[in-house]
């Protein structure tokens, strides 16, 4: 029906232009709405999140491998920079550099040990390792200031713009987070991005086809860290502080929450994910402590109703709307 | 004993799988599998030639997947050599043995379930190429992959269903698919393990009258339980039973072999 | 010398400790394929409710009954309210036992609050016992001395009796368990109670040597996965080995190599998958 497909075309532009205008204009609508920046700082910690629940979405979603260490590589990265800033006294974009080439070290180094394992025993690997480093970073004292944590990391000047304007911050992260989101697009839709895929669905098809499972998979695994790291980076520029917690078990928890909650295996929904704990937490805080309670009712909920994560319903929910569901068509040929 | 495909196959890159010198395409030295003191696969000797059309047959738990897996990389054999086309690839890892020439399908269709057909064939068309590690362009900006799949698929008159999802396909339909896989490559020698498996009566004959349209430039082994198939399709066969090769020769020949009827076929 | 038996004595008891614990986490994981997230949740609650449990009634042993029966019930009800939904679908099960453990870290905090509590022990388990020039804490002793006892009559439940083979029937093969009319959700549920009160009397018996506090929890599960990792999944000869090895060489790095800290874990653990991911004793 022609009227109702330029209808829905019509709120799908409408949406999506309503999206748009609100995360271009969002420090104007923090004012104007609330009078603070309130709107913008919860906007600038869903993109940081965004990102780093994009790259757990690469082994996750699309490669099948649950990390629940993966918040490790955010840490690292912050660290390296919180330590480069504070005490070595290098300069930001060397800092941010040296904590990304750190980050994909690591992974290059956590890769092999890990991917001897799937399944359970990977997701098990990935917290003794998590683990291992928050170790590290609680008894280093000499490097990491130990229980302390290492702050007064603040944000520097980008040519004419002061990035410790909370605004000025927001507008350079969702730039980051825009650029981050093209790449993994393109990645996703990439022969390697496709072969991850097929990985996940039979690594002994794979194999038998001619693919070096084990390469694709570290591949993988390095750009998911090197994604991370990025969050990382932009991660202690917005807190300017960091320390042991940030590494402990719940931040990994809440990061594989955005992503189940919002759609594993999808592009966007890991961002939607985060966009929804991250408001959540806010909202919840401001009321009450126990934040972790609903948080786990979430996971319990989300895994129940709906496993596909939110762009599952929102996909169901489509269906329904346009009153047809896909049926599986049997071939003619005589079976 | 394969019909002769039509002009445009025969265009197709299907090199006989031979060594240097005219070596065979496939030399078993002493294969030999244990798993722990379980003895699978006892001390196999056999020759495939190039363009032979070679069925492995037995009973139950003769060992015969074993081998499958012995051949293709799944498993390292305990002792013994495999030499395929001349080079001695025994502990060669399964992937690099694809890139040889060697292709396989599996006795429990392993396909990749949640997508599309096209989708498993361009997987398989993309296997050996520098293509898979593209990482920026999309993949459908590989119309030769598509091409690719989409020849495969009209040779089993399937183009129609190419978006459909395996999982929603029947499942004689997906054992066909589970051959064009592994047609995918050209392979120069193909392991075919059980291809009539779970099918019925009507849908197995299907399958042989595919499976006899097969260029006779690929060499093909097959593991068949079912032994009208097996005498149909191939040139020679081996029996193998607990582990060990009990006759390795043409087809007649086995079929008056006595050894043979007693304990496979069970004739006093 | 001195150094080197009180050390190993040190890592013994904790690894006592640990094995309680560890066991009920591989014998879950063995029948049920899962790693039981909630697993540090059951310790944390079976040690604060002890704790409560004897600040009513003066009794060391009522506090160890009466949180078993609790963490018991609790893990029944887990299995059949919950994780019996989401059959077959292991990665989902897993994340709600997350979920769980979130609930109850957050549950635990709210009715115990944040400061640590030590259960208190029966007096003849205090103090040191001498041997030659040395002091062994008792409570120590008795920690290995219990492990001990459960870790036989485990072993003797699992290899001599006709239960326990079922059971190893169970984790071995489920399919086929099933064909010959083993009731496997019964099994699986009967071990998830199983293992959630070896960590409930881990918990109590923990809770008078380390202390309960929040935060516990998930303190030890790193530790209990580097024990399955090593000892394999589902074997309890592989949880009592493991956690020997863990007790000691996290005991003895610790006091060595200080600054290191869980790394002194991190390396067994990378030989073991490195050499043999599926464990000492693991099965497939």
């Amino acid at each position: 029906m022609r009227v109702k497909r330029v209808k829905r075309n019509w709120i799908k532009i409408a949406f999506f232009l309503i999206v748009f205008v609100v995360f271009l204009a969002a420090p104007y609508i923090s004012f104007a709405l609330l009078g603070s920046n309130y709107l913008t700082e919860l906007l600038t910690q869903s993109l940081i999140y965004g990102i780093a629940a994009f790259s757990l979405n690469l082994l996750l979603g699309y490669l099948g491998l649950p990390s629940l260490g993966h918040g490790v590589y955010l840490g690292i990265s912050a660290y390296t920079t919180a330590i480069c800033l504070a005490k070595f006294h290098l300069s930001p974009p060397v800092a941010s550099i040296i904590a990304l080439l750190i980050v994909i070290g690591s992974a290059a180094l956590f890769g092999p040990v890990t991917l001897r394992a799937r399944g359970v025993y990977f997701l098990m690997i990935t917290l003794a390792l998590a683990m291992v480093v928050w170790g590290l970073a609680y008894r280093w004292v000499s490097l990491t200031s130990g229980d302390n944590g290492i702050s007064g990391i603040s944000r520097p000047q980008l040519g004419p713009w002061s990035l410790r304007d909370i605004s000025n911050y927001y507008y350079f992260v969702l730039g980051i987070f825009l650029i981050c989101l093209f790449i993994i697009h393109r990645i996703v839709r990439s022969p390697f991005g496709r072969s991850l895929v097929g990985i996940k669905e039979s690594e002994s098809r794979m194999r038998t086809l001619g693919y070096n499972v084990w390469l694709h998979q570290y591949l993988c695994f390095l750009i998911a860290g090197f994604f991370a790291g990025v969050a990382g980076v932009l991660f202690i520029f917005y807190h300017g502080f960091i320390s042991p917690p940030s590494l402990e078990l719940t931040p990994n928890i809440e990061i594989l929450l955005m992503v189940a909650l919002g759609g594993p295996g999808t592009v966007i929904g890991p961002f939607i994910g985060a966009i929804v704990i991250v408001f959540l937490k806010n909202f919840v805080s401001a009321y009450t402590e126990r934040w972790l309670i609903i948080l786990g009712a979430v996971y319990i909920v989300t895994v129940l109703y709906a496993p596909g994560g939110l762009m599952d319903v929102v996909r169901l929910v489509r269906e329904l709307v346009r009153g047809e569901k896909k049926v599986g068509k049997k071939a003619p040929n005589g079976y | 004993m394969g019909i002769e495909m039509d002009i445009d196959e025969k265009k197709g890159k299907n090199a006989p799988c031979f060594g240097p010198g005219g070596s065979p395409c496939l030399r078993l030295d002493h294969l030999s599998k244990s798993f722990g003191g379980l003895r699978a696969v006892k001390e196999v000797s056999l020759v495939v030639s190039p363009g032979e059309w070679k069925a492995i047959i037995g009973p139950n738990g003769a060992g015969k997947t074993t081998l499958f897996n012995l051949i293709a990389g799944d498993l390292i054999p305990t002792n013994g050599k495999i030499v395929f086309q001349g080079e001695d690839v025994t502990r060669l890892p399964c992937h690099r043995r694809a890139y040889k020439g060697m292709a396989r399908t599996f006795q429990i269709t392993n396909l990749f379930f949640n997508l599309s057909v096209i989708e498993n064939l361009v997987l398989a068309a993309q296997a050996l190429e520098r293509t898979k590690f593209s990482l920026f362009r999309p993949i459908t900006s590989y119309p030769h992959l598509y091409e690719k799949g989409m020849e495969l698929l009209r040779r089993i008159q399937m183009e129609k269903q190419r978006d459909e999802l395996i999982k929603n396909l029947s499942y004689g339909v997906q054992r066909q698919i589970e051959i064009m896989l592994a047609l995918t490559k050209e392979p120069h020698l193909l392991l075919l393990d059980e291809p009539t498996a779970g099918l019925s009566p009507a849908e197995a004959a299907i399958m042989v009258e595919m499976l006899k349209k097969l260029p006779t430039s690929i060499t093909i082994l097959i593991i068949e339980h079912d032994m009208s198939v097996a005498f149909e399709l191939a040139d020679s066969i081996t029996v193998l039973h607990n582990g060990e090769v009990i006759a390795d020769a043409s087809v007649e020949e086995i079929r008056q072999n006595r050894l043979v009827q007693e304990t496979y076929l069970g004739v006093k | 010398m001195d150094f080197v038996i009180l050390q190993t004595f040190n890592g013994l008891s904790y690894g006592a400790l640990l094995f309680l614990f560890a066991s009920g986490l591989s014998l879950i994981f063995g029948v049920m394929r899962i790693i039981n997230i909630s697993h540090g949740s059951y310790y944390l609650l079976a040690g604060y409710i002890a704790f409560t449990l004897m600040q009513l009634v003066n009794s060391y042993l009522l506090g160890m009954l009466g949180a078993s029966v609790v963490i018991g019930l609790l893990a029944v009800l887990m299995v059949r309210v919950f994780l019996r939904k989401l059959a077959g679908n292991d990665l989902g099960q897993l994340l709600i036992t997350m979920g769980f453990a979130l609930v109850f870290q957050d549950l635990a905090l709210l009715i115990w609050g944040g400061d640590p509590s030590t259960i208190n022990v029966p007096n003849f388990l205090n103090g040191p016992l001498v041997v030659g020039h040395f002091y062994f804490p008792r409570y120590r002793i008795f920690m290995v001395l219990v492990a001990i006892f459960i870790g036989f009559w485990l072993w003797f439940f699992q290899a001599k009796t006709r239960v326990g083979a079922i059971v190893r029937a169970a984790v071995d093969n489920e399919e086929m368990a099933c064909a010959m009319g083993i009731n496997v959700p019964v099994v699986s549920m009967s071990v998830y109670a199983l293992g959630a009160i070896l960590a409930a009397i881990g918990g109590v018996i923990g809770g008078g040597f380390l202390s309960i506090y929040p935060g516990l929890d998930f303190e030890l599960l790193p530790y209990a996965f580097v024990v399955v990792i090593l000892g394999g999944r589902g074997s309890l000869e592989g949880a009592m080995l493991g956690s020997l090895v863990v007790g000691l060489v996290d005991n003895f790095g610790k006091v060595l190599f200080p600054e290191l800290s869980y790394f002194t874990l991190f390396a067994p653990m990378v030989l073991m998958l490195a050499i043999r991911p599926t464990g000492l004793f693991g099965k497939k």
